[in-house]
């Protein structure tokens, strides 16, 4: 495993923190980075000066700190083991949420690109088993097969907020907007697509409920609702008002 | 005579249940919000010499179910069940509607297309050509619309013209490329052998529907299907190559496109008029806005409690006092002893304590039945889904919880609306906290009693109380025993409909009904049961021939001995064994704790006090205040469990429910006599 073979685990854990924040569209800072790691700001200069060093980032103090091309590709494809261990932990081997989440993060730095790619190709053959309602990876789990199929190509199946353009979640009240692409888990992709959501289709925004309750959406000539988190896996483009 | 099996499907909330009752002129639930009819209901019509037996299948959006109750339609679907499906669409949605019809032409049943609510869509100027919409589907289709049963005739005209006819599955063409691939699905489901086209099933297994997986596993066999399995597999694979999407997406999306051509073809130019929908969005503006939503949502839950116990005091009165009178009648006409003790104080004090509850019951039935149909009910489930999923439900919960108000029976069974299992579980599980309508009276009895004038207050404080509970209860749940990930919340929010009155008076006197039958089976039976307790074993003379008091026969009656040997457990709550046995009561239904406090202390003191005042006399209001929490937590009546565990499905769940609440009603007890001591 090329360049970052030679960073540590800890080293890998900052790039990924500038990565996410600069996908979340602020400027990273050493207090942010600090606080989201629980470290001090002393050991982030440290870390940032190393990976410096190693140019995958830009960094020397007063100035705002970068990725370089070379950084963002090796966070970028951290980032995606992290999203497919998540995926294989959580939704194939059914591992509780947040178990998978903290698992995935220890198991990121060490599994070998290869046993990757092999976990990738059982993870793609017990969901296409399960949607021809075959029970292997279901009465593995112990449960009914969800005929569901969640096997879009890896680094795809799980996106989070960050690998995705505009979500329905986004828009303001009034807005309208083309849907792109369910990006949601199977079960809730196929209601939304038999109410009529489906790639392609304009809707407009009409309301949100108090208290982060659901969004009103308005599709042809009915009205929908569906809960902030659903709409924020709907992929959409702003389409011009009517 | 011949026995034709006609089905109504459709999309939730397109108008099957007032279809069917139109045609078949029964009285089947109806509603304006989504998940009305959970179970299916069957009438008969007789037409010549046939007999049709309609059923009304739940609301649904395709054949994939995500809830038990599409389950059940999507499974007699499949199988063939029926001899003519009449898909009922809402006219002015047509697309999602027609959606459904084709998945049904392409199964290959017969079909006659309802277009419903046409009304409302010739009000919108988009109204649908029937004749274009019969000619593009090659069905007869039929214009009816179910507020004014306008329509039923031909309807059933064009099901009994179509009963002859030979099924014919239609060819739906999805596009070259996704056809290639059903072709050679299909190829491997021999057409005999399944009671559905293969075709369609090929389609079916690729947007990975379970519901015609098990269908080819029961008809095909292990080796069929296993081939099938891998053709399926394969030709995702290559869906997925060719779309650079999930097939389950392209398959929907196919179809979808076919039933919006088919929308353009039969909608004849749209003129934009002000619609049903523009009026329900400008409601809607000030109802569901940030400001106003939950003002006027309290306001609506306010006045309906406000409604229930004021409007209907006058009517209570009226009532209480003509069995009092009945009761006094039966006692001169009848001669001294066991019979008339039975008649005056038995049943009349007994089912005579319940009806005097039955103005409020039909106020609080009438404002339910307006909440329903005029289309707030769903209005309710959004606003409050922010809340309700924070403390781990689902806003769906909240029609159920809403219901159990009312009362907890039907509460239950409309939990079935509900796709989460887990989710389920947990509002079945807390629902009998959501204080229902026969818990109403006995607070009522025990405010006048121990805290006069105080009844709003107090009422709403047990209300809130009890909700509190069962919301936190359920949080609890779904956090331990019933933890998961949580359901989809995805709706349909329905334009607002005037309640007919019709449709308004024949619901609350069916709710009506339900509470009347109730008290005239149950309540006077147990009510019977416990006067049967409570006057034997008559005792013997004591020495020197003097009868002992009515206090002391009742101590040694069978209940008050029942009621003795529970005191150890009850003294912290204050309770005395009179109580005990009111309590014990209680569980055949609710409103039993007044007939049987009316029971014991009239046998006691012959009946000269009213029921306030001896209650008054006898218990400190900290016990008052210890018995209404206890009858608000408790756990429900037998009817409820009965439906619970047939719901639920397994008697843990039951005894499960038993005891926590049992437990958590006296703890509650326990706290209110510590709060008021």
């Amino acid at each position: 495993m090329e360049k970052q073979a030679a960073l540590t685990e800890s080293m890998e854990d900052y790039l990924l923190s500038v990565y996410r924040i600069v996908r979340s569209g602020r400027k990273p800072r050493v207090t942010d980075i600090a606080k989201n790691r629980s470290v001090s700001p002393a050991s982030v200069c440290q870390a940032l000066r190393k990976l410096d060093r190693d140019g995958l980032v830009r960094y020397s103090s007063g100035r705002s700190i970068t990725l370089t091309g070379e950084g963002a590709k090796a966070a970028q494809r951290l980032a995606s083991r992290h999203d497919f261990l998540l995926f294989f932990l959580r939704d194939i081997l059914g591992v509780e949420p947040s178990a998978a989440e903290s698992d995935a993060c220890a198991l990121e730095h060490h599994v070998s690109s290869d046993t990757l790619s092999h976990l990738v190709a059982f993870a793609q053959f017990t969901e296409l088993r399960m949607l021809g309602g075959d029970k292997i990876g279901a009465a593995f789990r112990g449960a009914e097969p969800t005929g569901c199929l969640a096997a879009a190509p890896p680094g795809r199946c799980r996106r989070r907020r960050g690998g995705m353009g505009l979500a329905l979640s986004d828009l303001p009240p009034g807005a309208r907007a083309r849907i792109l692409h369910l990006h949601s888990d199977c079960t809730a992709r196929q209601r939304l697509a038999e109410m009529g959501l489906l790639p392609g289709v304009e809707v407009e925004v009409v309301r949100r409920a108090p208290l982060g309750g659901p969004v009103e959406i308005r599709l042809e000539n009915s009205s929908l609702t569906l809960r902030r988190r659903e709409a924020a896996s709907v992929e959409v483009e702003e389409a011009p008002a009517e | 005579m011949k026995t034709l099996r006609v089905a109504l499907a459709g999309n939730p909330n397109c108008g099957k249940s007032t279809l069917f009752n139109c045609m078949t002129g029964m009285a089947e639930a109806e509603g304006n919000y989504p998940g009305v009819t959970v179970d299916t209901a069957v009438g008969r019509i007789r037409r010549g010499d046939r007999l049709l037996e309609m059923t009304d299948l739940p609301g649904m959006y395709g054949t994939r179910p995500s809830s038990p109750d599409e389950e059940l339609a999507v499974r007699a679907l499949l199988a063939g069940s029926f001899d003519v499906v009449v898909s009922v669409l809402d006219s002015t949605n047509l697309e999602r509607g027609l959606a459904m019809t084709i998945q049904l032409l392409h199964m290959g049943r017969r079909v006659v297309v309802a277009l419903n609510m046409i009304d409302e869509a010739r009000r919108a100027g988009s109204a649908p050509d029937s004749a274009v919409l019969s000619r593009l589907l090659g069905v007869p289709v039929v214009e009816t619309c179910g507020r004014t049963c306008a329509g039923t005739e031909e309807l059933l005209q064009a099901v009994l013209t179509v009963s002859s006819a030979n099924p014919r599955p239609r060819r739906i063409s999805f596009g070259d490329e996704l056809d290639r691939q059903l072709v050679d699905i299909a190829a491997q489901i021999p057409p005999s052998r399944v009671p559905a086209a293969p075709a369609y099933l090929a389609a079916s297994l690729l947007e990975g529907s379970e519901a015609a997986w098990r269908l080819v596993q029961l008809s095909l066999g292990r080796e069929t299907s296993a081939r099938i399995a891998h053709a399926v597999e394969k030709a995702s694979k290559e869906i997925a190559r060719v779309f650079g999407e999930t097939p389950d997406l392209v398959v929907t999306r196919a179809r979808h496109g076919i039933a919006r051509g088919v929308v353009r073809e039969c909608i004849p130019g749209i003129v934009r008029r002000s619609t049903d929908r523009d009026l329900t969005r400008r409601i809607d503006d000030v109802l569901l806005s940030r400001l106003w939503g939950i003002p006027v949502f309290a306001a609506v839950m306010y006045a309906t409690f406000w409604l229930t116990f004021r409007a209907s005091a006058p009517l209570a009165g009226l009532v209480g006092s003509l069995f009092e009178a009945l009761g006094g009648i039966a006692a001169d006409v009848l001669p001294p002893g066991a019979l008339s003790s039975l008649v005056r104080d038995g049943v009349m004090g007994g089912v005579g304590g319940v009806l005097q509850f039955l103005p409020g019951m039909t106020v609080l039935f009438m404002v339910m039945t307006l909440l329903e149909d005029s289309g707030y009910m769903a209005r309710a489930a959004f606003l409050t889904d922010g809340f309700m999923h924070r403390v781990g439900l689902h806003g769906r919960s909240f029609i159920p919880l809403l219901l159990g108000f009312g009362c907890t029976v039907p509460a239950l069974m409309a939990t079935r609306a509900l796709e989460d299992r887990r989710d389920r579980l947990a509002t079945m599980l807390v629902l009998p906290l959501m204080s229902c309508g026969a818990r109403l009276p006995v607070y009522i009895l025990l405010i006048q009693a121990f805290y006069p004038g105080r009844q709003g207050a107090m009422v709403a404080m047990l209300y809130a109380a009890g909700a509190a509970l069962a919301l936190g209860l359920a949080g609890l749940l779904r956090k331990t025993v019933l933890a998961g990930r949580d359901a989809a919340f995805v709706m349909e929010l329905p334009p607002y409909r005037l309640p007919t009155l019709r449709s308004v008076l024949k619901h609350v006197w069916q709710r009506v009904k339900h509470y009347l039958a109730k008290a005239g089976t149950v309540i006077l039976a147990f009510s019977a049961l416990l006067w049967l307790l409570s006057y034997f074993p008559v005792p013997r003379p004591g020495l020197g021939g003097a009868m002992p008091s009515g206090a002391e026969r009742l101590e040694q009656s069978y209940a008050g001995r029942i009621g003795r040997l529970l005191e150890p457990l009850t003294e912290p709550l204050g309770f005395d064994w009179r109580m005990n046995m009111a309590m014990l009561g209680a569980m055949g239904a609710k409103e039993l704790f007044i007939s049987q406090t009316a029971i014991l202390l009239s046998l006691e003191d012959g009946g000269n006090e009213s029921i306030s005042s001896a209650l008054r006399a006898r218990y400190a209001p900290a016990t008052g205040l210890a018995a209404m929490f206890f009858i608000l937590v408790s756990p429900p009546c037998v009817a409820a469990l009965a439906v619970l565990l047939k719901e639920s499905g397994g008697w843990r769940w039951v005894v499960l429910q038993f005891t926590f609440l049992t437990l958590l009603a006296w703890l509650a007890g326990f706290a209110a006599v510590r709060l008021a001591g």
